[in-house]
């Protein structure tokens, strides 16, 4: 069942100079996403920073409000919303308690001054899930519950964040966003505060919970790898265009994007027999998005650059089945 | 024991030793208690090697690199055990001796670029100040000298860069210009604490790979810190792993990715996110890194050690040698346990 769809997403962010804070140019941060994604399925979304993988994430919970182009919200009953403007009323508290966030730094995202307790059952109150006499013991019951489902211990409840380590954290965070069972679970960065031998255990714990929930996710990282086996359908970004996508395992057997195949040329071989970093070819840096180059986006770093690339921008093409890639190499 | 000794003796003919750390003790006081933050940690660095200090947060190494340079503030810190560099402790050197070696002979390449530079003053400028407090040259020659090393790392238009505020640069180019100023005074070692762990892949790789060139360049000394292994498995000659203030595995480089032993670098070896994992649940090291000021008796692995037992709760293991120049300290190797 689908849950979320976006077309032509665009955002744009003003800049604004001079005394009367005039709008002098955009950032561009979100360039005509197209994306969609079903119940159970995990969209990985890649790419370096400031190349609006983020801004992407933030603009499909409404953290943002979209330049141009539409999100389309699918309740529970099948029924599809266009949210892209001003949700409608009867739809916001369903969307709202439908898709949750967890964010890159549990150092931030959690409330110093509130008990474990009180954050995760901010939601539980917010969402009116519990009403009645009872109400305050069942979301105590709900709130150890989540706890042990997080790997931790009923008695946290009554401590404060500071009390935990960054993986605590991260679960605290992750008991939280899935206390009022969303649909849709955007993970930014999840892993990318904690230490090596932590990651592991969040990555399985998300796994584990989706696995229960059949809840879909799409999980934002810069690390090729955990994006690797987490998703099911990756989607390479490069300064606000979604450059290539195609299912995980083809992308990674297959990259056909240039740039692609340059991040893959970059991530370190762990074997110190084989080095190689000397052969990644890649030079220079992300251009900034206030200034894009002209044509394709990634052609003043391309090897395999052509006349039209700095002219034309590509279309995404199918090099094969489900795989699209955005490249002249392989334009239609 | 007797025979690391004479082999160790031997290879110090080889090789130049240019830094000797011996039974390092950093204890920091708390409100918490006592934070034996670097607990007895001995190695050593010799001419033209990249050394690589592995270990998650909290496990010493940026301590470890900031008692090397004597910016951990004692007292109210307690540094205690030798730093042999040439032929002079610096545990104890006099604060204005120190300016002659920190910055000069050692110097310092930091994690986040964009938090280490003064964003009020130029870059140029900031070079400048380091060239005018270590090198005898004037204001013109070590401008020359300046644009020229900024040169030899491979900056686009040096002289532009160097009128230009740390704002208007990217991350990866201020890391290229903080290696810039580490190189100004030719030192003879250079500490890089996490140089890339705040820097996307592509641009990781082209820094490790200009770091690479100096190296063999100017045949200087690297202490390379990290958490990523497999960044180490790029750029370090040997490694030693660090967990809890203590370093509880030292090996060159392929023989660790090779022979692991310590159940905690095996443990990092095997986080790493596979490709054959996918559908799969990752392996992983149960349980949390401990904090600072509790650290447990024993060895400090032991709570989070699939191979335990009574011992290490009780006693630390001490080093032993199962190959040369791999120690490892842990009780698994007691009593001729071979690999």
């Amino acid at each position: 069942m689908k849950i979320l769809s976006t077309r032509n997403l665009k955002k744009y962010f003003p800049i604004r100079s001079g005394v009367f804070l005039q709008v002098s140019g955009w950032v561009r941060a979100l360039e005509n996403v197209n994306m969609e994604i079903s119940q159970g399925e995990t969209i990985g979304i890649v790419g370096e920073s400031g190349c609006g993988k983020s801004t992407l994430g933030r603009t499909i919970v409404k953290i943002y409000e979209p330049t141009a182009g539409s999100i389309t919200y699918c309740d529970p009953s099948g029924e599809a919303h266009d949210i892209s403007k001003r949700i409608d009323r009867r739809v916001e508290p369903v969307f709202r308690k439908d898709v949750q966030m967890i964010f890159q730094n549990p150092f931030d995202s959690l409330d110093p001054r509130m008990t474990i307790r009180d954050t995760i059952r901010e939601p539980l109150q917010t969402h009116r899930l519990f009403a009645g006499k009872k109400a305050t013991k069942a979301m105590d019951d709900r709130v150890a519950e989540l706890l042990m489902k997080v790997g931790l211990y009923p008695e946290y409840a009554q401590r404060y964040p500071h009390e935990f380590s960054g993986g605590q954290r991260q679960r605290i965070a992750i008991a939280r966003s899935i206390s009022v069972n969303p649909r849709l679970l955007i993970c930014d960065e999840p892993t990318s505060a904690l230490d090596v031998s932590v990651q592991s255990q969040i990555i399985n714990l998300l796994k584990d919970i989706q696995r229960d929930t059949n809840m879909a996710l799409i999980f934002i990282s810069h690390n090729l790898d955990v994006v690797h086996h987490m998703s099911d359908r990756i989607m390479v970004m490069y300064l606000g265009n979604v450059v290539e996508s195609a299912p995980a395992t083809e992308l990674f057997d297959h990259p056909a994007h240039p740039y692609t195949q340059a991040l893959m040329s970059a991530i370190p071989s762990w074997n110190p027999k084989d080095r190689k970093l000397g052969l990644v070819k890649l030079e220079g840096e992300p251009p900034s998005p206030i200034n894009p180059p002209s044509g394709c986006p990634f052609h003043p770093r391309c090897r395999h650059r052509l006349a039209a690339c700095s002219k034309v921008k590509p279309e995404a093409a199918e090099v094969s089945k489900g795989h699209f890639s955005a490249c002249h190499l392989h334009g239609v | 024991m007797t025979g690391a000794v004479e082999r160790e003796r031997e290879r110090a003919h080889e090789r130049e030793r240019i830094l000797t750390v011996r039974n390092l003790k950093t204890y920091f006081r708390t409100p918490e208690g006592i934070v034996r933050a670097v607990d007895d940690v001995s190695f050593h660095l010799d001419r033209g090697e990249v050394l690589a200090l592995v270990g998650e947060s909290g496990c010493g190494k940026s301590v470890t690199a900031h008692s090397i340079l004597g910016l951990v503030k004692a007292p109210p810190a307690k540094v205690e055990g030798e730093i042999v560099f040439g032929d002079r402790n610096l545990i104890g050197l006099a604060e204005r001796e120190y300016r002659n070696v920190r910055g000069k002979q050692i110097s310092m390449i930091f994690q986040e670029p964009m938090s280490a530079f003064d964003p009020l003053y130029t870059v140029g400028h900031q070079l400048m100040e380091v060239a005018k407090a270590h090198m005898p040259w004037d204001e013109s020659e070590a401008k020359g000298r300046i644009i020229d090393t900024l040169k030899s790392i491979h900056i686009p238009e040096p002289e532009k860069r160097y009128d230009e505020y740390p704002h208007e640069m990217s991350g990866g180019m201020l890391q290229r210009i903080m290696i810039a100023m580490a190189l100004i005074t030719s030192p003879d070692i250079i500490i890089a604490d996490e140089p890339t762990t705040a820097l996307d892949v592509t641009i990781q790789a082209q820094v490790l790979n200009l770091m690479q060139d100096l190296q063999s360049q100017y045949r200087g000394s690297i202490i390379f810190i990290t958490h990523d292994l497999g960044t180490v498995a790029e750029i370090a000659d040997r490694v030693h792993v660090m967990y809890a203030g203590k370093i509880v595995e030292k090996a060159p480089v392929v023989e660790l990715f090779d022979h692991a032993i310590h159940p905690y670098t095996a443990g990092l070896l095997t986080s790493r996110v596979r490709r054959e994992y996918k559908g799969k649940d990752l392996p992983y090291i149960e349980g949390y890194v401990p904090r600072a000021y509790e650290f447990p008796e024993g060895c400090r692995f032991h709570p989070r050690c699939p191979r335990a037992t009574a011992k290490c709760k009780e006693t630390p293991p001490p080093e032993f040698e199962p190959a040369q120049g791999h120690t490892v300290a842990c009780w698994l190797l007691e009593e001729g346990h071979s690999r």
